[in-house]
């Protein structure tokens, strides 16, 4: 059952556009000099983001504790530019909410994504990335499985059998079935709906880590989403793990031992994440 | 398993299964916590004398080795495509290690 790329990309062309509020916000957090007031306004309006926006905010991974009751608060005390990768997160969360999933457990893939944003931004460290970066590039990594879980029902479900029967990663079935996997879908999702240029290149990338010497991004996460399976958090939709990849660790300059010193952070991070991931 | 204690029977590394609440009700000390000799003190001072707390009863040997056994047992087969790579199973040991750290 091979999808006609053409047909693909037209289908998912027919996927709704993010809500206007987040395209909105990430055009008003663009500009050089940012509207406060404006920003606020149109956050507020759209009651499911401002929630999403506040709880992210407040949550472990940006040491806020509460702290933050508006939305206009959150510009001030987190800056536009995290305030930026929050607001990705929030659409992306409020796009597929836990209970919108049919053949994967979308809130146990959210777990996994949780934890692979995590794990990447709490090892970016070690490489000299960004962390906040590494954290929006792990949490979205997986959304090309969100869409077509979704939205290629029929055709998802051959990929899974397949996945289970021939004892293969959920992407190596995507390709072998559909001809493309949930990393290129990803791609071709996030560039519809704007995200930046890293953060596509990053889902895109994660599973290709080999074809791509110069994309730290994907490389930080390919080894975050391998960290988050290793210890059972969430479910990715398949039962194996990817091969870590040995020029990545020596592209990062990243070894075992400093990932065995993130381990618990990475677990307690999660636990105590909370309702941010419904 | 979840056992009721009184509080005059309470031991150093009993843990509590549920949080514990003065008569007031307020919090005393959270679902979770193991008890050293100091919050025994804190516990007794401040419930009546006939009050019991539910502790989680400690596993048996054999529990901890089937806890062990299924950790172990659970990460290989997750990494069973990786068996003739030293990197992976290096990594393997790690995770199992860690897992199993408390058990």
């Amino acid at each position: 059952m091979m999808l006609d790329a053409e047909e693909l990309k037209r289908n998912i062309n027919d996927i709704p556009p993010l809500p206007v509020a987040v395209v909105e916000a990430m055009r008003i957090l663009e500009s050089e000099e940012v509207n406060f007031y404006e920003l606020q306004a149109i956050i507020t309006k759209d009651a499911g983001l401002s929630s999403r926006v506040l709880s992210i905010a407040n949550s472990p991974f940006y040491g806020m504790d509460g702290k933050v009751s508006s939305i206009k608060e959150s510009c001030v005390i987190l800056g536009t530019h995290t305030l930026r990768n929050i607001i990705i997160a929030a659409g992306m969360m409020g796009k597929f909410p836990s209970d919108m999933g049919h053949l994967l457990d979308l809130k146990e893939l959210w777990r996994h994504s949780y934890a692979t944003g995590v794990a990447a931004s709490l090892l970016s460290e070690y490489c000299g990335i960004e962390q906040e970066k590494a954290f929006t590039a792990g949490l979205l990594h997986d959304i090309g499985k969100m869409v077509l879980d979704v939205y290629f029902q029929g055709e998802y479900m051959a990929v899974i059998q397949y996945c289970e029967q021939a004892d293969f990663l959920l992407a190596d079935a995507e390709t072998h079935i559909l001809g493309v996997d949930h990393a290129e879908i990803g791609e071709m999702i996030a560039r519809r709906w704007n995200l930046p240029e890293e953060i596509v290149n990053a889902i895109s990338g994660h599973h290709n880590v080999s074809e791509k010497s110069n994309d730290e991004l994907a490389d930080i996460v390919h080894v975050a989403d391998i960290v988050s399976r290793a210890l059972d958090i969430g479910y990715a939709g398949d039962t194996l793990i990817p091969e870590l990849n040995k020029d990545v660790m020596k592209r990062l300059g990243l070894s075992l031992e400093q990932i065995k010193n993130e381990l618990s952070k990475i677990e307690k991070a999660v636990e105590s994440a909370g309702d941010i991931l419904g | 398993m979840i056992i009721e204690s009184s509080i005059n029977n309470l031991a150093p590394g009993c843990k509590l299964a549920e949080d514990v609440k003065d008569a007031d009700g307020r919090m005393l000390i959270a679902a979770g916590k193991i008890l050293d000799e100091k919050l025994i003190v804190i516990l007794k001072k401040r419930l009546l004398a006939d009050a019991t707390v539910k502790l989680m009863q400690p596993l048996t040997d054999e529990e901890r080795e089937a806890g062990r056994a299924r950790i172990i047992t659970d990460t290989e087969y997750k990494f069973r495509k990786h068996i003739d790579n030293s990197l992976m199973q290096e990594f393997r040991k790690i995770i199992v290690d860690y897992r199993t750290r408390d058990i």
